[in-house]
């Protein structure tokens, strides 16, 4: 298994990837013969509403993901507190630290698994680009969660507070119903 | 995911395959368990780790000492700030660099409330694994307080860089020292609260006594230590045997037990808190004024040929850096001797003839954090 | 161990030259009570006798100095529980030599024998499966030899 060429690794990455940026591709996915616009509203209203994680943090984020939805930073209170341990439950995935060569499988196995209408959030600096396990010829790590499935919302830090998991998730909620929350 | 090899011949109408994660409900992290099940009783159990390997001794050797000190709180990274000063301390010992009273009464501050907050993450999961969620909200409240207060001086929550050759970075004030005493003061009275959630209740004594017993001569040969090795009768703790820092100047027992089940595991652990709760209260009276470096801190840290070992006592055991230098600023080898690489080891052993629903329950009750394991 | 266990184990080794003590009582700077060398042949025996004398296997890695000495050095930590008795004992190997393993005397040598060979490549005769442990079961290098995956060879 070569090092840098991860990206066309067929153990890690299904062929017919599409890398495409997320809105595209939720336009694409969504788009409907006949578009009953409040009811389509109404719909991603509900979802974002109503987030169900999947129970999968890897490393140390795992640990802020925790504390986000515990006590102090209730993420229940967005809809979002509802971990479901199987990926056929769940809505979005947040990929809560360091992606190893070895999970990589394992990651696009369960993103595969999860029902669409499904969105991803890469959180922290490991997910986004390989954080501080990056360095060059590095053999350990995939630099990306990007690399494997198509992210949605990139939460940066290391690890990042749980109120930035909660932006990230209010992020992922305005984008999924196109529109703020709370009118700014 | 490929089948085994030897499959064929083990499958025998009698017994099957169990796999379980490396994704999956309960919260000891990316460990994969091969089960080979005759029922709901295992006869067999292969880990398979790896999942979270990150290459911190590849890491080591590609980047100066100084460069290394964000590596040592993200290998355990509930016990981060006793790792990074762990690795500090080793440094130090190296070159032989004089650490300043103050500096060594705050890292002992620091790194006891890194431990009870390690082991109310722990007692939060644990419970949660067995089904119960309230104590997690519970204790990651008391969590959140002591976060809140190595937050202040730190500036980080989980992964902490705090130490430095020499010393720690930052002083603590006053603020600091009356928010620690306010919190010990309240998480005694939380004790008796989470024993009375937990202690007694009658599935949690069924899903842990005499379950997942360790015995002392298992514990040896698989080189089990910390709260699993106590709990199975051995005293052994780092801090009373090798003291380091300033720790042979703290009066705390060492909490032991001798069932060795996860319900004696389970005991030690809720003991150790309150010994940490001690060690603070005498760190936060005795605690001097004075420079938090040394006067002249070292700028370039090149480290003559030769080789160190420093093992401090982190939430989960024994914990090794062993440091080989060859006289440049670049470490020629770190290995890191993690606890629970040996913990989970022992648990071929410990898993191999027990239920099926024990298995999570025994996981939860060793703590392991698989990075550390995978480093 | 005291001076005298550590003779006796000498004694019971049979040959005098199968270990060879480097320092003693260097703990303060090393961290270990007592380091030692031996041949390869010598380990068993060596770790049969710290395991009937109340030790247990802190830790087992290797050293890649096949830029030095062309050797890897693989160094066991054995200590106690009842007091701090950090012994080292450093085995030189050539580098296809391999060495038997100590698995089935301490348990925790199964895994440390896993990793160190498949990050630096010694082979460990007699241990029953010594498959990837860390890395992916098809992983065809071994990470932590100097020469592998160095920053200044990265395309």
């Amino acid at each position: 298994m070569g090092l840098k060429d991860h990206d066309k690794d067929p153990q890690i990455l299904q062929p017919n990837l599409v890398k495409a940026d997320s809105e595209q591709r939720l336009m694409e996915e969504a788009a409907p013969y006949v578009s009953f616009h409040l009811l389509d509203d109404l719909l991603n209203r509900a979802r974002a509403n109503s987030l169900w994680p999947l129970t999968f943090g890897l490393a140390c984020c795992a640990i802020e993901m925790m504390a986000a939805g515990a006590s102090k930073y209730d993420l229940d209170r967005f809809g979002a507190g509802v971990f479901r341990p199987s990926a056929r439950q769940a809505d979005v995935m947040i990929f809560a630290g360091t992606i190893s060569r070895k999970i990589a499988p394992v990651i696009r196995a369960l993103w595969d698994q999860m029902p669409s209408p499904k969105w991803a959030i890469a959180m922290g600096g490991c997910t986004i680009d390989g954080g501080p396990f990056k360095y060059p010829n590095q053999y350990a790590i995939v630099e990306g969660a990007d690399k494997l499935i198509p992210v949605d919302v990139y939460i940066p830090g290391c690890p990042p507070r749980p109120e930035a998991l909660i932006n990230g998730i209010l992020k992922l909620q305005e984008k999924i119903k196109a529109g703020r929350r709370f009118e700014a | 995911m490929k089948p085994r090899k030897d499959a064929a011949a083990l499958l025998d109408g009698e017994t099957y395959f169990l796999n379980m994660g490396p994704q999956h409900p309960s919260m000891h992290g990316v460990l994969r368990l091969l089960l080979r099940l005759s029922g709901e009783r295992i006869l067999e159990c292969e880990p398979v780790i790896g999942y979270a390997h990150r290459a911190h001794e590849k890491m080591a050797e590609n980047r100066n000492y100084q460069m290394f000190l964000p590596n040592t709180s993200r290998v355990d990274y509930l016990g981060g700030m006793i790792y990074n000063l762990a690795y500090c301390q080793a440094i130090e010992k190296m070159l032989e660099i004089e650490v300043p009273e103050r500096a060594e009464y705050i890292r002992v501050i620091v790194s006891e409330l890194n431990r009870i907050s390690s082991h109310l993450l722990w007692f939060g999961t644990f419970l949660l694994d067995l089904g119960g969620i309230t104590p997690f909200l519970y204790t990651f409240d008391d969590r959140e307080e002591i976060l809140n207060i190595l937050d202040r001086v730190t500036g980080s929550r989980l992964t902490y860089s705090y130490g430095r050759f020499g010393g720690v970075t930052q002083d603590v004030d006053q603020e600091f020292l009356s928010m620690s005493t306010a919190f010990i003061k309240r998480l005694r009275t939380h004790f008796s609260e989470y024993h009375k959630l937990v202690t007694g209740n009658v599935i949690f004594q069924g899903r842990c006594r005499g379950v997942g017993v360790i015995s002392p001569d298992m514990a040896r040969t698989y080189g089990v230590t910390g709260p699993c090795l106590r709990a199975s009768g051995i005293p052994y703790d780092i801090r009373k045997a090798e003291p380091y820092g300033i720790y042979d100047r703290f009066d705390f027992d060492v909490a032991t037990r001798n069932e060795g089940d996860n319900f004696a595991r389970y005991e030690v652990r809720l003991d150790e808190m309150e010994q940490s709760c001690r060690i603070i209260e005498q760190a936060i009276a005795n605690i001097p004024e004075g420079p938090i470096m040394p006067a002249k801190p070292k700028k370039r840290f090149k480290i003559p040929a030769g080789e160190c070992y420093f093992a401090v006592e982190s939430p989960r055991g024994l914990m090794g850096y062993y440091i080989v230098a060859d006289g440049s600023d670049i470490p020629s080898r770190i290995k890191l001797r993690t606890p629970s690489f040996s913990n989970l080891s022992s648990m071929v052993e410990v898993l191999a003839d027990t239920m099926v629903a024990d298995t999570i329950a025994i996981l939860g009750s060793i703590d392991l954090i698989l990075p550390e394991v995978d480093r | 161990m005291s001076r005298e266990d550590i003779t006796l184990l000498k004694e019971s080794l049979g040959k005098e030259e199968l270990l060879r003590t480097l320092d003693d009582g260097e703990y303060a700077k090393t961290g270990f009570n007592y380091r030692s060398q031996a041949t390869h042949d010598a380990i068993p025996a060596i770790a049969q006798i710290y395991l009937d004398r109340g030790y247990f296997l802190e830790m087992l890695t290797c050293l890649d100095r096949l830029a030095d000495d062309e050797i890897f050095r693989l160094v066991y930590a054995f200590n106690r529980f009842d007091r701090c008795e950090r012994h080292a004992l450093d085995i030189d190997l050539k580098p296809t030599q391999a060495v038997a393993t100590i698995s089935q005397i301490h348990r925790s040598a199964n895994w440390f024998e896993r990793e160190v060979c498949e990050m630096f490549g010694v082979h460990f005769d007699g241990h029953q499966n010594l498959k990837r442990l860390l890395l992916p079961e098809d992983t065809d290098f071994h990470p932590l030899l100097k020469d592998f995956g160095r920053i200044e060879d990265a395309p």
